[in-house]
């Protein structure tokens, strides 16, 4: 019996010897990525089986395999590609295995080159915001171009109409959609009132809005653009309603597998909303009409997306301004406008590194003016047309090459005198972005462009350039030229014998982004030179609607310099975000027909913006409060020697607004409020000299304390299973 | 005799042991379920979540592999540090998930896990993903009433809603501790079973010992 269990015992470390002979394998080593620099917590992990393990903060890993044979051992991590090495089971018992993991990343920690701009996103990880933040914020009344003033560089011009960014005047900005110029932004202009953009909530997925030194693909814009790209496929089936206090309006889309249509029918009548605020200007016509649009968007499995989109709208209104010859009285000014547009965008996808994109628009806009006994009417439009090639070489350059074409013009009729002006301008670019490593990125563009009008051409060379810090910081830095027609102003008046107008930006940004903090410091110099300016006799005149009968040449300049800070927390306190911009800006101009060198007066030299937010997820509520302040704006005094030396009173407004969403089976709902200048803050934005310059009148917003509230409802459809 | 067979019995276990393949997938996600409950610090959970995709991979058509695969993720993706990589993991446990949902219409525990990885979403950027995702969570939440009323996860992912939501817009800690109690007295119902999902019951206590606390 015992020698039994003896031979019994001695087998059975022989089994095991035999077992272990038979197949373990030791495998470790360490995984690293490109330079040598460790990748803790990567996975590691046998093919095939369920042996893995995780390496440790210096990268190193060791995992045991309890067979012997040929195998594959694979590592992992998020943002890198995952590699591989097949290691041949020889008659040793311990691998050493190491890997290189590639990065894959092109957003968790690449290089951005994106110096002068800012952009809200709902794709891009590393946007500043997303478009639901700008349509949250108090004081943006739903306006995209509201929101944007409460980012850096745009300035909040409560009297006059456009995008003033960075001391530029309206005419130097420009809105882009889908890579289209937009004739006509905003609503037409009423003397003294600012008007709202045309552009509608919800419509965008992609707001990108550059303050300088844009990239080569536009042109004919000195100050900043505008780039809003529109929403592809829509996620679902829906049908809308929305009403509010200056109108209603109906709205759908129909999804079919890949393609959609959507359409809209508004109807706006804003007599509630001036009949319950209290306004500064009689707007004896409040402004009523009706608008509607059309989109068809297509798709195909390989990526590829047509969109066609057409709108027409037209309003009248009435509204009582001050009268520029004698400003203590008022003029009647009727307004009635109509608009058309249709537009066509395509992007066909050629293979994976390569594609094109088409595009071209139309757009016609016309205005009969009635104003102090006078007829003015207007029309212009606006033709072009665009294609671009894209092409990724290799890993780290990616480049496009493109061409587009511009037509348009002007008619204005004042009683029997008659003016036009047809301007065709082409245009050809090519830009690129290399990165040759991970932190640094370069992006040098050059842009050729042709006017008709002017019979002259310009070169404009463009380069931007980015070096990452460490994880989430970078610095950025661009140098532009950028070229501009004279003003249509002046177009129309037939001072077509100058050259283009020139700016030149030096851009220098510093950004950190952290989690859901960001801070943003940016510094820029620009300088203007061929300025139009007019030849005229006699002394200033003020009023921006004098015709232009004298001579006028490139000799107008300037410059503007100044530095913009930003800075955003979501994270700091729970469901609390907000976000602070400030930005000083020191700019003079000799231009138009100033006198002297001077600050215009559409610029505040400090503006501070305090955004916040509040949100509750569970009832969907939005809380927000927004506090502007801007320092005074210079003014035209007669009896002050210093030309625009004088400056109003700073303006102030605090807006907060309120809007809960709620949800009832299939129907989504959302219910919004807002206030605009709280504390009723009486601003000032200047003041209006009468003609023999003893009196002054002082110029005032349409309204102070104002109140908005509506209800979007948005409907989508049962299906069968679930009634 | 007896000895003989019981150290034979012993040696054959021991070589047994060292055979992996030989080990059914249930024993090893039991234990990697052991891990991950065990686990104090946030790699040891990524070394048990590893795992659990490890074994899922093996037993693609195994819906309980890949429900614990895509449930491992979704508790991982709460406690990562880093905000970009929430959505890519995301992604991941989404593909597991997609594995199981056309698999079992009936399975209580599978439209759980579908409001729990809709809540994991949410709160990668709650701002902009309350509307669509708390829509998808309630959804699946509606389904586990219809298929189980009395499943406590159920309960604990309500209390979790209105623990955050302030107590002026019909939350706070008065409205979240009813809701833990009715899941902790419901866990007390919740089989060990590897096959029958049951985890929460820790992470309960602790909810419920916070709502004590605050009062």
């Amino acid at each position: 019996m015992i020698k039994k269990l003896q031979i019994l015992a001695l087998a059975i470390p022989i089994l095991c010897l035999a077992s272990s002979a038979s197949g373990q394998m030791n495998i470790k080593g360490k995984v690293t990525e490109g330079k040598g620099k460790p990748v803790p917590f990567a996975t590691v992990y046998i093919k095939n089986t369920i042996t893995g393990a995780l390496t440790d903060t210096l990268g190193r890993y060791s995992m045991h395999y309890s067979k012997k044979e040929n195998i594959t051992v694979i590592a992992t991590a998020i943002g890198y590609d995952t590699t591989f090495f097949n290691v041949v089971a020889d008659s040793a018992k311990t691998f050493i295995v190491n890997l290189t993991l590639k990065s894959n990343s092109s957003e968790l920690d690449e290089v951005t080159i994106s110096p002068g701009s800012m952009e809200a996103s709902n794709d891009r990880k590393v946007a500043l915001l997303t478009t639901m933040d700008v349509y949250t914020t108090a004081s943006a009344n739903g306006d995209v171009v509201g929101a944007l003033q409460t980012l850096p560089g745009l300035q909040k011009v409560s009297d006059q109409t456009g995008l003033f960014v960075r001391g530029g005047d309206a005419s130097e900005s420009s809105a882009i959609v889908d890579g289209l110029v937009v004739q006509d932004p905003f609503f037409s202009p009423v003397p003294g009132v600012a008007q709202r953009s045309r552009f509608g909530p919800y419509e965008f997925k992609g707001i990108s809005f550059s303050s300088g030194g844009y990239s080569a693909r536009y042109g004919q814009a000195l100050s900043g653009i505008l780039e809003l790209n529109t929403n592809d496929l829509p996620e679902e089936t829906t049908l809308n309603a929305n009403v509010n206090m200056a109108g209603a309006g109906l709205s759908g889309s129909y999804l079919w597998p890949h393609s959609a249509l959507e359409g809209g029918f508004n109807y706006t009548n804003t007599r509630p909303f001036y009949g319950l605020t209290k306004t500064n200007i009689d707007f004896f016509q409040p402004p009523t009409g009706y608008s509607g649009s059309l989109k068809y968007v297509w798709t195909n499995t390989k990526g590829d997306i047509l969109k066609l989109d057409g709108n027409a709208d037209h309003y009248k209104s009435g509204i009582d301004v001050i009268n520029p010859d004698e400003p203590d009285t008022t003029l009647a000014f009727n307004l009635q406008n109509y608009y058309t547009s249709a537009s066509l965008y395509y992007r066909h996808i050629i293979n994976e590194k390569t594609f094109l994109t088409v595009g071209s628009s139309y757009s016609q806009n016309g205005d009969t003016v009635h104003w102090g006994g006078q007829n003015f009417d207007k029309q212009d439009s606006r033709a072009q047309a665009r294609v671009e090639l894209d092409k990724q070489f290799g890993s780290n350059l990616f480049a496009y090459i493109g061409t587009e074409i511009q037509q348009y013009g002007e008619k204005q009729q004042y009683d029997s005198a008659s003016f036009s002006f047809k301007e065709t301008q082409a245009a050809a670019y090519i830009e690129a972005e290399w990165k040759p490593a991970k932190w640094f990125g370069l992006k040098p563009g050059i842009r050729y462009e042709y006017s008709e009008i002017l019979a002259k051409s310009d070169i404009a060379p463009r380069i931007s350039a980015a070096i990452r810090l460490n994880k989430y910081g970078q610095i950025s830095a661009a140098y532009g030229m950028f070229y501009e027609d004279p003003s249509d102003r002046y177009l129309i008046f037939g001072d077509t014998h100058v050259k283009f107008q020139e700016a030149t930006h030096y851009i220098l940004n510093y950004q950190y982004m952290q989690n859901d903090r960001t801070f943003r410091v940016e510094g820029y110099y620009k300088s203007y030179n061929d300025l139009i300016r007019e030849i005229t006799q006699g002394p200033y005149d003020p009023n921006p609607y004098r015709p232009l009968y004298w001579p006028v040449d490139n000799s107008g300049y300037g410059y503007a310099k100044g530095i913009d800070v930003f800075w955003r927390d979501k994270k700091s306190i729970q469901n609390f975000d907000y976000w602070i911009s400030y930005s000083y800006i020191d700019t003079k101009r000799l231009y138009q027909n100033y006198v002297a060198e001077a600050m215009p007066s559409y610029v505040s030299p400090n503006n501070l913006n305090i955004v916040t937010k509040y949100f509750i997820a569970k009832p969907g509520i939005n809380l927000s409060l927004t506090y502007n302040y801007a320092s005074g704006r210079p003014y035209y005094n007669p009896n002050n020697p210093t030309f625009l030396g004088d400056r109003s009173p700073a303006y102030q407004d605090l807006s907060a607004s309120f809007s809960y969403l709620f949800r009832i089976k299939k129907l989504f709902g959302v219910f919004y409020l807002g206030v605009d200048n709280v504390t009723n803050n009486k601003n000032i934005l200047g003041y209006n000299y009468s003609d023999n310059g003893e009196y002054k009148y002082p110029i005032v917003p349409a309204l102070y304390r104002s109140a908005f509230a509506g209800v979007f409802l948005s409907l989508t459809p049962f299906k069968k299973d679930e009634l | 005799m007896k000895k003989t067979i019981l150290i034979l019995t012993i040696a054959l276990g021991l070589l047994v042991n060292k055979s992996t393949s030989a080990q059914s997938v249930d024993t090893m996600l039991i234990q990697t379920y052991n891990a991950f409950d065990s686990a104090k610090a946030y790699p040891q959970w990524l070394m048990a979540s590893n795992q659990f995709k490890l074994i899922a991979k093996q037993s693609p058509t195994y819906w309980l592999a890949n429900y614990y695969a895509a449930w491992s993720i979704a508790i991982l993706s709460f406690n990562e540090p880093t905000k970009a990589k929430k959505d890519p993991m995301l992604d991941e446990a989404d593909a597991f998930f997609a594995k199981i949902e056309p698999m079992d219409s009936t399975n209580d525990e599978v439209a759980l896990l579908g409001a729990l990885l809709a809540q994991a979403r949410l709160s990668v950027d709650p701002m902009s993903r309350h509307g669509k995702y708390g829509e998808i969570s309630d959804k699946y939440l509606a389904q586990v009433t219809k298929l189980n009323p009395n499943n406590p996860r159920m309960y604990y992912l309500e209390g979790n809603t209105k623990f955050y939501t302030p107590k002026l817009f019909g939350g706070g800690v008065d409205k979240a501790q009813p809701l833990y109690e009715k899941a902790e007295a419901l866990f007390a119902n919740d089989s060990q079973d590897i096959h029958k999902p049951h985890w929460g019951k820790a992470v309960n206590e602790k909810m419920l010992a916070q709502c004590k606390e605050k009062k």
